[in-house]
């Protein structure tokens, strides 16, 4: 007797093999384990990261100018802090002292791009200033930190009558001030950033402030300590009431040594308002104990930008080892239960370490780093090492009680009966998911390589080690064994087996699959690529990044930025009205869009400089006529910056420039219909002078949604390329497994039905495909395949023996059908508890994958056994012919039936 | 909870298992051995 088509040669074959395995433990066991333990020596080495370019598909011509432009324009990776006073406006000393002091330290965050921060504290924020003899010269906003109540009035006169500033970086209700800072890609590194951001930008000056400035550590001196010296004390504040003054050095607070301003506030933040906190202040040479009580806080500071989501991304990326804990002692239980002993518990779990352990390995020696957002990929192929090994071990207790409890020749059987579904299940898997390699994304294409071996290396566990492993293992009590075909579980296979291949029960099922199939493909059609929503989808939607985002949102109007780059033929076409005249008809174009909050670009600073010049008439706001006039007008301006602080606006050559629009967010529909728009202008607005001849050209697009256009579009492009060749990859393999035209589709119909359904779940719960989703998704696509398999063989190896279809079915149901009950049972639950992540990407995949585990075991053991049953498959019924033309035994191979 | 206390809780909770299930087995042994030979004294 045998599984799958294998001929009877082939069995013994493997029969043959498997008394081999045993034969040659010993070195196979040293070969195994020695490899594996220089792999756990690997893994201790891989680094948790988030590689930006990465994730960007670089042939794509967005990221090409993207990647070509974002060191001068601005890239995608900005953060945009927003300082919001909670009475009154931001102009008081105080509040403006702090948005200084927090552009600073904001300046001093590793990976910053220094000509890059936008904010009224930085001196790259300029406005024009009339001086005597009518010379007109541009400087910065703030110089240095306003001194009294003058200092400020006159810094929010600028504010007001400076075009690019108000409402830019200052609302227009004078409460919150915008910090905009941009990173170098190839510096960035999010756990850093994050932990920066907060303590040295935002608890001094938000929940750790005391209402006096306290002296932070000098940058460039990182070792050499800076005495908490308080600066400035500011009137009506804790610090004022306390009686600190200037001068006062601050040593201690609440018995604990400070030596700055970040040490002071990692003290203060915890505690509430009311508390009192007591502070050791040397004056001279005595140190006082002064009591501070802590007051309400007068400002709030929010945090957004893709380097601030990844940073609270790493924060929770330690829920996965609660998870995997959990996971770890829930499966045991539930495996020691089923399995009535211990063995049968270990199993699942060293399959799954080995894998993992071989898969790590991989991933560091090609050079890949772990994404915290792919952690639930490692977790689905271990869910398949699991399931494999349970069929493996559930077989070996049935072969040892088949063959009188020989222990040698139930390991043998198990191996040899088993291997073609295991082989086939694990090499589908395999090669299904490499077919993301197809996708130019570089994440995606190591992941495909990294996924893809990781499922290879179930072999090595299972195929390899374990039947060695549980040779050496003393056997089972047959108490144990035996125990397995009694209790309630059984009990309920049987009833359920029972109903559905009854004749009410079969075409229950047929119709129930295809009026699910119906509603599912109805409701699939509102699956969208890209995000969906304007909250990012990795964090929670009351998680603090969502809150500060939409919070900057509603102060600003719009913080996403597409760059579109003017590109000019020659040097000086920056200078050329018609073209700058292009750029701002394309402003106000764009800017119609309810999805564009508003746009910058070299003309603004034109019109105003213009205006400024003509004696502030409104009527000189306008792009001067002459190419000569202009460029004295940009002289006006730019005459007293060096060329990295007006590279933002304009490259020194003026032949390139931008427009900058900012969206108010990046849902994957909308950002489709502004590049339309855009591409629709371009079209219609060639910037050509009299002659025809092209002056410059605008070239999409940088900025966080060029670079997401460009990933949509290549999703867009090979989401529905994916899912073909997972199909086909699939069916390739039962091809040759079964070799039958007809057994594939048998096995691919439950999975196409529960990939509809998935597709359905992702429309109605507003998951979009994108660059995160889409590998998960295509893994997905295989979901179930390994429980088909396994039915199905076993179905075949029964009607080889009794040539009853009906009654193998039944047979197959509740014995491989058990496990992959079990099995899928067992998943679900587990896969089930990444809902409770704090990461919102992890449990909404999470919760979706465990309905997709569920949905497709529910499908292989309903609708394809049913099917067989009425359609009765020439591939199974000539196995049933066969099985009454010969005799049953082979005599080595066959002993188990 | 880090890498660290996820292995050691894990290890530890499946060494607790294994002899627990020893344990539950032996004692099984020892009835059945028991009960053998009771009835082989009969």
């Amino acid at each position: 007797m045998s599984s799958g088509t294998t001929s009877e040669q082939d069995k013994r074959a493997l029969y043959w093999l498997g008394e081999r395995l045993i034969d040659y433990r010993h070195p196979v066991m040293i070969v195994v384990l020695v490899v594996t333990a220089y792999f756990a020596y690997l893994c201790s080495q891989l680094t948790l990261e988030t590689s930006f370019g990465d994730l960007l598909p670089q042939s794509h011509p967005f990221v090409q100018i993207h990647n070509k432009y974002a060191g001068t324009f601005g890239g995608a990776n900005n953060i945009q802090l927003m300082v919001e006073v909670k009475d009154g406006d931001i102009f008081t000393v105080s509040t403006l002292d702090r948005i200084y002091k927090i552009t600073e330290e904001m300046d001093r965050v590793y990976g910053v791009n220094h000509n890059q921060i936008d904010s009224i504290g930085h001196r790259t924020t300029r406005y024009l200033r009339a001086q005597a003899g009518g010379f007109l010269k541009a400087e910065p906003v703030m110089i240095q930190m306003p001194k009294t109540a003058d200092d400020a009035a006159n810094i929010k006169r600028i504010v007001h009558n400076t075009e690019s500033i108000y409402g830019l970086l200052v609302s227009l209700d004078d409460r919150a001030a915008l910090v905009r800072a941009n990173f170098i890609e190839a510096r960035l590194d999010h756990r850093r950033t994050f932990s920066e951001i907060n303590e040295r930008v935002i608890a001094p000056f938000e929940k750790g402030w005391i209402g006096a400035l306290i002296k932070g550590r000098d940058a460039l001196k990182g070792e050499q300590a800076a005495p908490a010296v308080v600066e400035t004390v500011y009137r009506d504040t804790p610090a004022a009431k306390a009686g600190l003054k200037t001068g006062d050095t601050i040593v201690s607070a609440n018995g604990k040594p400070v030596a700055d301003r970040i040490e002071l506030a990692k003290v203060i933040e915890p505690l509430q308002p009311g508390a009192t906190v007591a502070l050791g202040v040397k004056r001279g040479d005595a140190v006082e104990n002064v009591p501070l009580t802590i007051g309400d806080r007068d400002l709030e500071v929010y945090v957004a930008g893709e380097p601030r989501l990844y940073g609270w991304v790493y924060s929770y990326v330690n829920d996965i080892f609660w998870i995997l804990t959990i996971t770890w002692c829930f499966e045991w239980v539930l495996r020691w239960m089923y399995f009535h002993d211990w063995r049968g518990a270990l199993r699942p779990s060293l399959t799954g370490v080995i894998a993992a352990i071989w898969g790590l390995a991989f991933i560091h020696v090609i050079g890949f780093a772990l994404d915290p957002l792919i952690l639930v990929m490692p977790f689905l192929i271990t869910a398949r090492a699991v399931s494999h090994a349970i069929q493996m071990h559930d077989r070996y207790y049935e072969e040892y009680e088949r063959h009188d409890w020989n222990q040698r020749k139930a390991i043998v059987a198990a191996f040899a009966e088993l291997f073609v579904p295991t082989f086939s299940g694990i090499a589908t898997d395999a090669l299904g998911v490499l077919v993301i390699i197809l996708v130019p994304i570089v994440m995606l294409r190591n992941l495909a390589i990294v996924a893809s071996w990781w499922i290879l290396a179930i072999t090595v566990a299972e195929l390899l080690l374990n039947p060695i492993v549980y040779y050496y293992l003393r056997a089972p009590d047959m108490d144990a064994v035996l125990a397995r075909e009694k209790g309630w579980y059984k009990a309920l296979i049987n009833r359920v087996t029972d109903w559905n291949l009854s004749p009410v029960g079969k075409i229950s099922t047929m119709i129930f699959w295809l009026v699910l199939a119906a509603i599912g493909a109805v409701l699939m059609r509102g699956l969208i690529v890209g995000d969906p929503t304007s909250a990012s989808p990795l964090v929670w939607e009351d998680s603090p990044y969502n809150v500060s985002h939409a919070h900057i949102q509603d102060k600003f109007g719009g913080v996403e930025p597409l760059i579109v780059v003017s590109e000019g033929k020659d040097r000086d076409a920056m200078k050329e009205p018609r073209v700058l005249r292009t750029m701002e008809k394309f402003q106000r174009y764009l800017e119609r869009d309810r999805d564009i909050g508003y746009s910058v670009s070299l003309t603004d600073i034109l019109r105003s400089v213009n205006q400024v010049f003509h004696e502030l008439e409104p009527k000189w706001g306008v792009i001067p006529n002459t190419s000569r006039d202009v460029a004295q007008t940009f002289f006006i301006f730019f005459s007293g910056s060096p060329p990295t602080e007006t590279a933002k606006w304009v490259d020194p050559s003026y032949t390139t420039a931008h427009v900058t629009f900012f969206a108010r967010n990046h849902k994957g529909d909308n950002i489709a219909r502004i590049i339309a728009r855009c591409k629709e202008f371009i079209a219609a607005n060639p910037m050509k002078n009299e002659k025809g001849e092209t002056l410059a050209e605008f070239k999409l697009a940088g900025g966080l949604i060029g670079v997401l256009a460009a990933a949509n579009e290549e999703l867009v492009r090979n989401d529905l390329l994916m899912n073909f060749l997972g199909f086909f990859t699939i069916y390739l393999i039962v091809l040759f497994t079964y070799r039958s035209w007809a057994a594939g589709i048998y096995l691919l119909l439950p999975l196409v039905i529960s990939n509809i359904i998935i597709n359905a779940a992702m429309a109605v719960w507003g998951i979009g495909i994108n660059v995160n989703t889409l590998p998960l998704v295509t893994v997905g696509v295989g979901f179930g395949i390994d429980y088909g398999l396994y039915i199905l063989s076993r179905i075949i190896e029964e009607i080889r023996v009794n040539g009853d279809l009906e009654l193998s079915i039944r047979e197959a149901l509740t014995t491989s059908g058990k496990a992959v009950s079990f099995t899928a049972v067992v998943m679900v639950f587990s896969t089930a508890l990444w809902t409770f992540s704090n990461i919102r990407f992890n449990a909404v995949m999470g919760g979706l994958l465990a309905i997709w585990m569920f949905v497709s075991f529910v499908a292989s053991e309903t609708l394809l056994p049913v099917m067989i049953s009425y359609f009765r498959p020439g591939f199974i019924m000539r196995e049933a012919k066969r099985a009454s033309r010969r005799p049953v035994v082979q005599p080595q191979a066959a002993a188990v039936s | 909870m880090g890498l660290w206390e996820s292995i050691a809780i894990v290890t530890v909770f499946s060494i607790a298992v294994i002899v627990i299930d020893e344990i539950i087995h032996a004692r099984r042994r020892k009835r059945r051995e028991g009960a053998g030979a009771a009835r082989a004294g009969h």
